[in-house]
């Protein structure tokens, strides 16, 4: 018998895919075609087979890490989600946080800097003002520092020493014991004095900006002189120790 | 912490509720099923794993449009396969490889006949018949008689019409039915 059954109506009933009058035919074929009963049952093995297939198993590193690959995958887009917009904020929020810091290290008001004395001459520049400077008692050195202090750009006006002495003078020590007379004879000796009366910075040196001497500075900070006072209020200095023979005097 | 009592419903309310972790166990459900799906389509153990990752992110990142109530896993592999076409579709030397990966493979084991039991040899010869089938072919036998998708399913899946799928499932059995007694016989 000559077999006319498409193959597709054939593999469409082994499916169960084919609608009532085509599996009314197929059924009606088969019954009649004994070569098409031989190629359903030569698919239905070859499904068999193919579900019984071997295939390659999958790798250890597949079946135990898979997950946590997935996982740490799925978990970042919500992480980074918080710095969606980071290429606009991180810029800003960096110079926000170099400002912090600046302001952090900015000088405090413990510590005099070398501009403060532009303070002090603005201060001086509209007023009389009494200015105290603790006397060192220079007479008893060899080659005696006499002390200047900057107001404005008249060093000697302002100062008023012997009037504004103040009852701390006592503390003062002797400028021996600060022991600056090994300092060169033209050299200038910088300080400054805190409030209390205190050396805290001392710089040496001709120039307007004078060098940082460390070993003058370690020798002399710390020591205690009488407060300065300006106008009567205990205020910190800037201070020109100008080195002299005292027979100049 | 979620378990694998929790059903595939709950976990995925879970997961669109915005709780990723319990994604974890829906990937411990499905990741071997879903291999065998990309194994059988690229042939390849490495690109079949990668291909498993990457269906479980896009599921993922797209669990929005997931409906709550549908099956999960149909879902979930409509994904993976046609992340798969479009794949096989770049690498199309994956075929090749694999095919003479399982051909030799096949031939080391005819040297050591103890371990060949009929069955096993029955099985292998399947698996090499399936390597020479076209792609096509391949896939849509995969999808029909190890996956058991409807003529409807494979349709929408593979985006052709539902009388192709006939067609072309019928014709890939014809073929792959003519490879088998051609290696039979040799």
């Amino acid at each position: 018998m000559k077999c006319d059954l498409p193959i597709e109506l054939l593999s469409g009933y082994l499916d169960g895919e084919l609608d009532d009058k085509q599996k009314a035919q197929v059924e009606d074929h088969l019954k009649e075609c004994s070569t098409c009963q031989e190629e359903l049952k030569a698919l239905r093995q070859i499904d068999n087979d193919v579900k019984d297939e071997v295939f390659e198993e999958p790798s250890r590193e597949f079946v135990f890490t898979l997950n946590r690959r997935v996982m740490d995958k799925i978990r970042v887009p919500a992480r980074r989600s918080l710095f969606r917009f980071a290429p606009v904020f991180a810029p800003v929020a960096a110079a926000f946080l170099i400002l912090i810091v600046l302001i952090n290290i900015s000088p405090s008001t413990k510590v005099a800097q070398i501009d403060d004395r532009m303070v002090y001459q603005e201060l001086v520049q509209r007023q009389e003002v009494l200015v105290s400077i603790p006397e060192p008692r220079i007479a008893r050195a060899p080659a005696s520092m006499k002390r200047t202090a900057r107001v404005g750009k008249d060093k000697a006006a302002a100062v008023q020493t012997e009037e504004t002495r103040v009852a701390e003078a006592d503390e003062t020590y002797d400028i021996a014991e600060l022991e600056v007379m090994t300092l060169p004879g033209e050299g200038v000796v910088r300080a400054i004095i805190d409030s209390t009366g205190m050396v805290i910075k001392v710089a040496t040196g001709n120039t307007r900006i004078p060098e940082k001497d460390t070993m003058l500075e370690n020798r002399l900070s710390g020591q205690q002189l009488a407060p300065p006072l300006i106008a009567g209020r205990k205020k910190q200095v800037y201070v020109d120790f100008a080195a002299t023979d005292e027979k100049d005097d | 912490m979620y378990n694998n009592i929790e059903s595939d419903e709950a976990l995925l309310k879970s997961v669109k509720e915005g709780d990723c972790e319990a994604f974890n166990p829906l990937i411990e459900r499905y990741k071997l099923p879903l291999y065998k799906v990309m194994y059988r389509m690229t042939l390849n153990r490495d690109d079949a794993e990668d291909l498993v990752e990457e269906a479980f992110i896009k599921a993922y990142r797209g669990i929005d449009k997931f409906e709550l109530g549908r099956p999960f896993y149909s879902w979930l592999r409509r994904i993976a396969v046609n992340n798969a076409i479009n794949f096989i579709k770049k690498e199309r030397r994956s075929r090749i490889e694999s095919f003479e990966a399982v051909e030799s493979r096949i031939r080391d084991d005819k040297h050591n006949p103890v371990t060949m039991t009929k069955q096993k040899m029955l099985r292998e010869r399947i698996g090499l018949a399936m390597a020479k089938l076209p792609k096509d072919s391949r896939i849509i036998i995969s999808l029909k008689v190890e996956q058991d998708l409807s003529y409807d399913q494979i349709s929408t899946l593979l985006k052709i019409p539902r009388g192709t799928v006939m067609s072309r499932l019928a014709r890939a059995r014809q073929r792959l039915k003519q490879i088998v007694k051609e290696m039979e016989m040799h």
